[in-house]
């Protein structure tokens, strides 16, 4: 009995899962999956890497593990082409559409596999899965073995080993733009400052020599070839190496002044000079490159992370676009204009330096962008003629938009770096607008919910309390037309004051419901200029006569009140409403009180009966729509709407509405409070 | 009044109000004249009517349009319009415009009776101004400048006064700020002016200043001074 509901409580606990799984991967959000296991595939450049990235996210879901694509950046990723460079940025693309991590860490001095198992020790990583090297033997007894490596030292982390052919899967789109080669005009500064470091190693040389009477100068020389590969990289290295050789050989080399060497030993060391030089120079220079290289991925890394945080600030989709838009045109210093479908077609939504409007050439292209998930534009395969080059905005659940781009500079657009950037900024920026459209949905999903709610009980209102009164006015009218021989005088008065007692009654409710609905859609803008308060409190009065004519009303306004700014129509309905409310609620024949008073920086009016009060539970339920007090077992009639538009006319005025009961004896009090302008008017009227 | 019955144009495109309209002013000895659009009322304004009634709301010409139309071809008809509540814009906009009142839908015959009796009271007096007007205790001698209260005499600012002259003379007539603020400063001092003269005016002639018998609020539109009993 026990182990089968165990069992059916696990099948539930599965089912549960899968729910949110599938869930949260229909939206690629990188959910709080369980600390179980966590997969890591390598990427390199080789093509068949994002059928690595699809096998990582099958085994992901299966295990419902998290997955993270590691790309280790080492000093052959710098002999990289920009074609295998891209590849490898697409599928760490890939990697976060499908809802996995993308990481590029920096290579060490060991083996790749050193790299990954620290990473994947450091993380947690539970499996690794790597793709099957097509390398020949010869290379692998050379260079090592990535996946020999890694499958000696794993420990306890299992390693897939994957052949590659059977999982290419749908390869990435080849890249359609020409982009610009990275334009570097020959700079012969650094050879000059070679030229001058030789002549100081060489002065540093002669003088050591005739001072100290050393014969060996030639680390001064290599010091000054290790000062430049630091400094200016690897060819002006090689270039002082040859030339600090030359005058190794020309001026400390017997027979000096001739590049003659006639000692063999002499020539060894010359051997070795020229040998170490080299060795050095690259080594330096290598490190530089690498330097430089971490230094501008530092750079753009911290460009995007301020860029995505600023983006996880925004909420309204302008504010994102806005974002992006200028991002891109900020880091790439181009021109930047976002399109996104409307009607049907698309249309441009956001641009820095501002823009509205495109050209019916601009149009197309970013239309064929839109429509075929590719670039086009200038620099492109697809309509070239166009100022622009667009590129689709995609996301896990397809392209949401398309930017577009141009620059003054003629020719191709961008760099292959500048591609990348560009890329990345595209996704983060893609990624944000998804966010704002899944929240706009479910507000969307929310509302409808509770316009659902709204519709149930106006239809219970309005079966009630429009019907309720419309059976009066057409049973007493009836009743006259049909019987009106047989009715007395005094009897025919009174089916005539019914009739226009429940009509004005139904007059009241509808104008309820239309307040309420403008309030709901947001129609109320007040019109609000400075009023004495005790002239609406008038009009309110007047208004509500019929209605309070078995009441008495008592004023206790306080002269000398600042005038307040506020609507006037809607104050003196929310007074009315007030009043009404009041009327219902307290037996005929008992005092209504209203009063006024300034309070520091604001003024109170407050309205009190001599009722019942309000139950505690309901002081703020009563604001609520169609909600109603149970007075007794039965319920009075009433829209249930009065309070509710008090109080968002009230608000809409800056104002406050509360409700309280009385303390020095039953009654309910409503206490409105709205703020004295910070500078009241003053007004000469002396006149 | 005259001996011929006074003729009244309603226009209006809702059948029941109209026959509301017809049955009610009838046995008010009114004679009436009915278009169910724009174009007929305006066909129909040839006939001289001496009221004009006209729903802002019809079918075929918007009713601010038909407003100016109508006071284009007959400067001096009083015109008292029927207006849906909450659109007190509109009737700021048609009294601007030259109508003379307005009543809210729904309307009890009571109310636009009272209402087409200060138009044609103002209509018929334009030229001869009552010496002493008298409504419940108060008392205003518009030849002798002289204000009274159950007959004690009330001291009023030389503003004041201008402002009980200007509502006296259109006693029943609801007068919006504009039209007020116009006669008594210009049109470009802030409403709040105004306010605070009422105020005063109200202290100075009503028994309860907070619940005014004389100097009525139209909430949103204007002030208008009951008419006399």
């Amino acid at each position: 009995m026990t182990a089968l509901r165990e069992l059916a409580l696990r099948r539930t606990a599965d089912r549960v899962d899968e729910q949110l799984l599938a869930e949260l991967q229909t939206h690629a959000i990188t959910g709080p999956w369980a600390a179980g296991e966590r997969i890591l595939v390598c990427i390199s450049e080789d093509p068949r890497a994002a059928g690595l990235v699809r096998y990582a996210k099958r085994l992901s879901d299966r295990l419902h593990a998290v997955f993270t694509a590691l790309s280790v950046e080492t000093r052959r990723s710098l002999r990289l082409t920009e074609e295998q460079r891209d590849r490898i940025a697409d599928t760490l693309r890939l990697a976060e559409a499908l809802g996995g991590e993308a990481i590029t860490i920096p290579g060490g001095d060991r083996s790749i596999a050193d790299d990954v198992i620290d990473y994947a020790r450091t993380n947690n990583i539970t499996q690794v899965i790597i793709g099957k090297t097509s390398r020949s033997r010869w290379f692998e007894i050379l260079h090592g073995s990535v996946v020999h490596d890694l499958v000696r030292r794993s420990g306890n982390i299992s390693v897939h080993v994957i052949a590659g052919d059977d999982i290419i899967g749908e390869p990435i789109p080849k890249k359609t733009v020409r982009t610009a080669e990275e334009a570097k005009p020959f700079d012969p500064r650094p050879y000059a400052i070679a030229l001058v470091a030789v002549a100081i190693a060489l002065g540093v040389g002669e003088a050591i020599q005739s001072w100290f009477k050393i014969e060996n100068v030639d680390l001064v020389f290599l010091t000054a070839v290790v000062g430049v590969a630091v400094r200016y990289g690897l060819w002006p290295s090689i270039f002082t190496s040859v030339v600090a050789s030359l005058c190794y050989n020309y001026f400390f080399l017997p027979p000096i002044y001739t590049f003659t060497i006639t000692d063999p030993t002499n020539v060894l060391a010359f051997f070795f000079f020229i040998v170490i030089a080299i060795v050095v120079s690259n080594v330096a220079a290598r490190v530089r490159t690498q330097a430089v290289v971490a230094m501008g991925r530092a750079r753009a890394t911290e460009s995007l992370y301020a860029f995505s945080r600023k983006l996880a600030g925004v909420g309204a989709l302008d504010d994102v676009l806005w974002a992006t838009a200028y991002q891109t045109a900020l880091m790439l210093k181009v021109r930047v204009v976002l399109l996104l479908p409307e009607n049907g077609s698309i249309a441009v939504k956001a641009g820095y330096p501002p823009e509205d409007t495109l050209d019916s050439a601009d149009l197309a292209a970013a239309t064929w962008a839109w429509e075929n998930n590719r670039s086009a534009g200038r620099g492109s395969d697809t309509l070239p003629g166009a100022k622009r080059l667009f590129m689709p905005m995609r996301t896990g659940r397809g392209v949401i938009g398309v930017v577009g781009i141009d620059r003054d500079k003629p020719g191709p657009l961008l760099t292959p770096d500048e591609r990348r950037l560009l890329d990345a900024l595209i996704d983060q920026g893609a990624l944000a607008i998804e966010r704002v459209r899944l929240v706009e949905d479910m507000d969307r999903v929310k509302r409808t919910v509770e316009t659902d709610r709204l519709r149930s009980a106006l239809l219970t209102s309005i079966s009630h309390d429009l019907k309720t009164p419309l059976a009066a006015v057409l049973g007493s009218a009836s009743t006259l037309r049909d019987l009106a021989g047989k009715l007395t005088e005094a009897e025919k008065a009174d089916l005539l004051a019914t009739i226009v007692d429940e009509s004005e009654r139904l007059n009241r409710f509808i104008a309820n419901l239309l307040d309420m609905t403008k309030l709901e859609s947001g129609a109320i803008v007040p019109n609000m200029s400075a009023h004495d308060l005790a002239e609406i409190v008038g009009s309110a009065l007047r208004r509500a006569n019929k209605i309070l004519a078995q009441h008495h009303v008592e004023l206790k306004l306080a002269t000398e009140l600042p005038m307040i700014e506020l609507d006037a129509v809607l104050f003196e309905q929310v007074l009315f409403n007030i009043l009404d409310n009041a009327a219902k609620y307290a037996p005929v024949g008992t005092t209504i009180l209203i009063r006024s008073w300034r309070d520091v920086e604001s003024v109170c009016l407050q309205i009190l009966d001599e009722g019942e009060g309000i139950p505690s539970g309901d002081l703020e339920r009563i604001f609520d729509k169609f909600y109603r007090v149970k007075k007794g077992d039965q319920v009075l009639a009433g829209t249930g709407l009065g309070l509710g538009i008090s109080r968002g006319f009230v608000e809409a005025m800056n104002g406050t509405i509360t409700a309280a009961n009385r303390t020095d004896r039953t009654g309910a009090v409503f206490t409105i409070r709205l703020p004295v302008p910070a500078e009241p008017k003053q007004l000469d009227t002396a006149a | 009044m005259t001996a011929a019955p006074i003729k009244v144009l309603v226009i209006d495109d809702e059948p029941p109000i109209r026959k509301l309209l017809r049955m009610g002013l009838t046995t008010q000895g009114y004679q009436i004249l009915e278009a169910p659009n724009g174009k007929t009322g305006l066909e129909l304004l040839s006939q001289g009517p001496d009221l004009v009634i006209l729903d802002l709301g019809l079918p075929d010409i918007q009713g601010h349009e038909l407003l100016r139309m109508i006071r284009a071809r007959n400067e001096s008809v009083p015109i008292v319009v029927l207006s849906s509540r909450g659109d007190e814009v509109g009737k700021v906009q048609a009294l601007d415009l030259g109508a003379d009142d307005y009543v809210t839908k729904p309307f009890g015959l009571d109310e636009l009776l009272a209402r087409m009796r200060a138009a044609l009271r103002h209509q018929l007096q334009v030229h001869g101004e009552r010496p002493i007007f008298k409504v419940g205790d108060l008392s205003v001698d518009l030849v002798r400048r002289i204000v009274k209260v159950s007959n004690n005499v009330v001291k009023l600012s030389p503003k004041e006064y201008d402002l009980l002259r200007v509502l006296v003379q259109h006693a029943g007539k609801v007068l919006t700020h504009k039209f007020l603020l116009g006669e008594l400063w210009d049109e470009l001092v802030d409403a709040q002016y105004l306010r605070v003269y009422v105020r005063q005016l109200r202290q100075k002639i009503e028994a309860e200043p907070e619940r005014p018998q004389y100097v009525l609020t139209e909430t949103g539109i204007g002030y208008r001074l009951r008419a006399p009993d």
